[in-house]
């Protein structure tokens, strides 16, 4: 009398929570996800490509573009990436610089993933306290490089500028009533039912899986592991700080959620620390005018909002960009456990685990 | 030479930049820039924009190079002039007097080479003032007949007779008789060696001691500016060079050409110009021999057809900067032997100079000191490769025996260069082993050396041992077409990196 | 009689005023797509959200589908593989409607001038307002919707059907 087959459906490139040009092909029997395939490339920019024509101090600007939600980890990356690639000291002053403005800039990629994934799962409120604070932190990021969100806020071998007078201040006012505005979004979602209902248990993912999958940040950590590259390999000022890396076991929507709004508080933390104990000096490395490289090749990578952000240079003799440039994006990585989280789920569980993945396509394509 | 008529076209900005230079034909108001009524035949004073009406005569060669002066410096270039190559009243420069002028600052300048100069000289800037001065010639349709001026003929005598390097070709080319190009074959040509004849820098010098680093002996940065040095100068004076364009000394000319040229190379913001007579080397660019790193592996048959994508220029890289103990091994042998071989030839030079010089009764000259390396001032210092010290790589290159092409440490990251057909197994001990423990595959990806004879691609694998907080790099060389194993089932992350 | 005079027929044929009616509702309450590509979209998620509130123009609702929406605001790089996705939610979308091209990439192609990237949206849809910058800020966004609505206000249904009868031919 009734007759079932197994249903494909496309989810995206142009759907509201896939957080851009995602597409999503779904088979479906019923409710339930038989087969989840993600699609990939409608914003592929060559940014890779792009960058082996650039010098080292050009490049970074199209780093801004790749995940763009957080830039300036993205800067970062690049220049200790070309300072390991070139061997440059960077001042302390600056990496302790670099180290505020980084942590800034993963509370506003939080703040995002908070509130858009709060929207796609339903509570709309959420979205509008985000964004306040958010603005508050981008008119940081605007005080001390000029831009809100596409940066280049650092250079190879220090900052192009010191901080600006005044900047002091404007980050203390914010951070004496951020931990406030976290309790804030916590009485919204922590004990909400409705949140607790569509995020406890869904779209989970253990240690080993996510290890075996390359999935890093915090999705790997609200699985258990407490693999942290500021700790685990320190770079920047991060071997100075103290705090911890916050850690779940459950591995589901719920923890993910808990890892990321206890790592706001981490770097509220990191950046009282740095403002604390900002030592005197230079920001800018003494280097030659023009930076002509050797043959080498490195890889480093960082603990980026996301995850593992990773850029691998090939340097030519007498060359003043790239040879190759590589940028293992975490976001990309991350999408790849999509499949493993949703198969054998329900077809609303895909959109939180998009959302709980955090990606950024200007990432996953590069 | 002389300047007939002056006129300022359409897009004047009203900068004021040709008034300070040639205050006797323009001026320049709130909104606009005219030519001076006192400077013009009809009196007037206006744009000159259509009329173009006629300089006076008796300005017409005095302010010659103010106004071109003026027209280089416009910024938005709408200065123009008629300029034909001579007027009758003033008397051309005489050729002997140049000749002079030139034997008197380069004294030293042997006499073939001077010819040869000479000669290439005519040779190569002719061409190129012949179409200009053909076309100012069609312009002012030869009003003025040139009625002066050493003949083509005159011209090559001299320049054979004597050493006149620059300024001569500008006169015959004012004779349309015959195509001075074939006047200059005509003498006895010989081998040009290529040379540099002119170079100067334009407007944007960032002051970035590149060039002087490239070439001490031609450029000189100052904290605001640039210079060409007077010693390889023919007038010898101490500019950018940027508008006359003075040309250098032959011997320096031929001498420097290498590091000119990768001055000009490396100038970050590309503002260094010259002018080449004959084949310009490119000994400047790097070139490094490419050497089969994978022993064992003939050359790929590495074919692409790159004028299929003819919207896209292809520079197709000419090194192949795989990194690699073994070859900076080789090139640091090399560098250190050709230093040693270059010093044993300066204190032989030395001894001879030494000896004539005793023989002379003149004083001795002073011995050779050694060249110390130049002390490094900047926070930089390039990692270079060392030799394998890391425990997993020693444990890596005993299990894997034989298959390791090479391990190496760089900026403090492990490599280790495994064969093709080893790439599985290594990639097994590193998960498996207790002693190495790299669980995750934390990046894949491949780099492609169209300049590399033996292999196309280099594949790397980063590992990541998260209990033992290490970091561990795999390479493969592959050829062309050859496939790798897949990593998938040893780390499943490799599956879409 | 009076009725022939022009400042009767005036009182009488009110197309002007209706225009101008339906103009302003048009101009006041333009519902745009929820459509980001790239890096543009951030701002433009927070030129709707608290601080600078989309929503003071009429413009704050943004719609999941094109056939709801009366504006597009391509925010973001275009590549060749988006592009047919693009003309189709245009074609979607419902009469009238308008496009916002925000940002340099969706301008003109940005910095990605290579094989990958559309240089300009407006080869594929037709453009009422560009935005300039990258990414521009929201109130370039707000600034760029304003001359948006003047342009709605100017419009006139005569010039819609001169438009579609010359596509028609």
């Amino acid at each position: 009398m009734f007759k079932t087959e197994e249903m494909e459906i496309n989810l995206g490139p142009q759907h509201p929570s896939t957080h851009g040009v995602l597409r999503v092909k779904l088979h479906l029997d019923g409710e339930t996800v038989t087969r989840c395939v993600p699609m990939i490339g409608y914003l592929h920019r060559g940014v890779e490509k792009i960058c082996e024509d650039k010098t080292f101090f050009q490049g970074q600007v199209w780093t801004d573009r790749t995940d763009y939600v957080a830039a300036i980890s993205n800067n970062l990356g690049w220049v200790e990436g070309v300072e390991k690639l070139f061997g440059i000291t960077t001042p302390r002053r600056a990496h302790y610089i670099r180290t505020m403005l980084t942590e800034l800039n993963r509370i506003t990629s939080h703040l995002l993933w908070l509130g858009t994934h709060a929207l796609d799962i339903g509570a709309m409120t959420v979205f509008l306290y985000a964004f306040r604070e958010r603005e508050e932190v981008l008119s940081i990021f605007e005080a001390f490089c000029g831009a809100r969100l596409t940066t280049t806020a650092f250079r190879i071998g220090g900052l192009r500028e010191d901080i600006p007078p005044g900047f002091e201040k404007q980050v203390r006012a914010f951070q004496a009533r951020f931990l406030d505005c976290i309790e804030e979004y916590e009485t919204l979602l922590t004990e909400n039912r409705i949140w607790k209902k569509r995020t406890i248990g869904v779209a989970p993912l253990n240690a080993e899986d996510a290890i075996a999958l390359g999935v890093t940040g915090p999705v790997l950590r609200a699985a258990g592991s407490s693999y942290d590259i500021r700790k685990a390999f320190p770079y920047a000022a991060y071997a100075e700080m103290d705090f911890d890396v916050p850690t779940q076991t459950a591995g589901d929507t719920y923890a993910r959620y808990l890892v990321r709004l206890a790592e706001m508080r981490q770097s509220h933390r990191i950046v009282n620390q740095c403002l604390d104990g900002l030592p005197e000096g230079p920001v800018m490395a003494k280097l030659p005018k023009v930076l002509k490289s050797e043959v080498n090749e490195v890889y480093h990578a960082i603990e980026a909002p996301k995850g593992e952000l990773g850029y691998y240079f090939i340097g030519e003799k007498g060359s003043q960009s790239p040879y190759r440039m590589h940028i293992r994006a975490p976001s990309f990585i991350n999408l790849q456990a999509l499949p493993k989280m949703t198969e054998g789920r329900l077809l609303a569980d895909v959109i939180a685990a998009i959302g709980t993945l955090d990606v950024v396509l200007g990432e996953v394509d590069r | 030479m002389a300047i007939t008529k002056v006129w300022i076209e359409e897009g004047c900005i009203v900068c004021n930049a040709c008034e300070a230079e040639c205050p006797d034909v323009f001026h320049v108001t709130e909104d606009s820039c005219h030519i001076k009524g006192d400077s013009r035949q009809d009196g007037r004073e206006s744009e000159n924009r259509d009329e173009k009406a006629e300089l006076k005569a008796a300005l017409q060669a005095s302010l010659e190079d103010s106004i071109i002066a003026a027209a280089a410096g416009c910024p938005v270039e709408v200065i123009k002039y008629d300029q034909v190559a001579n007027v009758a009243a003033p008397a051309p420069e005489p050729a002997a007097t140049i000749a002079a002028h030139s034997t008197a600052i380069a004294p030293d300048v042997d006499i073939e080479n001077a010819v040869d100069a000479a000669l290439g000289t005519s040779g190569t800037t002719v061409s190129v003032s012949a179409a200009a001065a053909a076309a100012v010639a069609a312009a002012t349709v030869a009003a003025e007949p040139p009625a002066l001026a050493p003949t083509v003929t005159a011209a090559s005598e001299s320049t054979v007779s004597v050493p006149v390097p620059v300024l001569v070709p500008m006169v015959p080319a004012a004779t349309t008789s015959a195509p001075p190009v074939a006047a200059a074959s005509q003498a006895p040509v010989e081998t040009v060696k290529p040379r540099v004849t002119k170079v100067w820098i334009e407007e944007g010098c960032i002051v970035c001691n590149a060039c002087e680093a490239d070439s001490p002996e031609v450029f000189h940065v100052t904290e605001t500016t640039c210079m060409i040095k007077p010693g390889v100068r023919l007038d010898g004076q101490e500019t950018e060079n940027r508008l006359e364009k003075n040309g250098l000394k032959p011997a320096d000319g031929e001498r420097l050409i290498e590091s000119i040229i990768a001055a000009a190379k490396g100038c970050p913001v590309d503002v260094i110009k010259f002018e080449v007579l004959g084949e310009a080397t490119p000994a400047s660019l790097p070139v490094v021999e490419a050497k089969p790193h994978a022993e064992g592996i003939a050359a790929g048959p590495y074919v692409f057809d790159y004028k299929t994508a003819p919207n896209r220029q292809v520079a197709m890289p000419k090194t192949v900067p795989l990194p690699s103990f073994h070859t900076y091994q080789e090139e640091q042998e090399a560098a250190a032997a050709a230093d040693e071989a270059k010093w044993t030839k300066s204190l032989a030079d030395f001894e001879t100079a030494k000896t004539k010089a005793a023989a002379e009764g003149k004083e001795a000259p002073k011995a050779p000191v050694k060249p110390v390396p130049k002390k490094n001032d900047t926070d930089m210092e390039f990692p270079v490769p060392g030799e394998a010290k890391d425990p997993d790589l020693l444990h890596l290159v005993e299990l894997l025996d034989g298959k390791v092409s090479q391990a190496f440490e760089q900026a403090g990251e492990l490599t280790l260069q495994v064969h093709p057909d080893g790439l599985q197994e290594a990639l097994m001990f590193c998960k498996g082993d207790a002693a190495l423990r790299y669980e995750m595959l934390a990046d894949q990806t491949a780099t492609h050396f169209p300049a590399a004879e033996g292999f196309a691609f280099s594949v790397v694998y980063h590992l990541t041992s998260i209990s033992r907080r290490k970091r561990l790099r795999i390479r493969v060389l592959v050829k062309e077409g050859q496939a790798l194993d897949s990593a998938v089932q040893i780390y499943p992350s490799a599956n879409w990196m | 009689m009076g009725m022939n005079g022009p400042d009767v027929l005036e009182h009488i044929l009110i197309t002007t005023k209706v225009e101008k009616v339906i103009n302003w509702a048009r101009a006041s309450s333009v519902w745009p797509m929820t459509f980001g590509l790239a890096c543009c979209a951030i701002e433009m998620m927070a030129a709707g959200a608290s601080k600078f509130d989309f929503d003071r123009f009429g413009a704050g609702i943004f719609r999941a589908t094109p056939r709801q929406s009366d504006l597009m605001i391509v925010a973001g790089t275009v590549t060749y593989k988006m592009a047919p996705v693009i003309k189709k939610l245009y074609d979607q979308m419902p009469e009238p409607k308008w496009v916002i091209a925000m940002g340099s990439c969706a301008t003109a192609g940005g910095p990605f001038d290579s094989y990958h990237t559309i240089q300009g949206v407006d080869k594929i849809v037709p453009v009422d307002v560009y935005i300039p910058g990258c990414p521009p800020r929201p109130e370039s966004l707000i600034y760029g919707f304003l001359k948006l609505q003047d342009k709605i206000m100017t419009s006139s249904m005569a010039d819609k059907y001169a438009e579609i009868f010359e596509a028609v031919g």
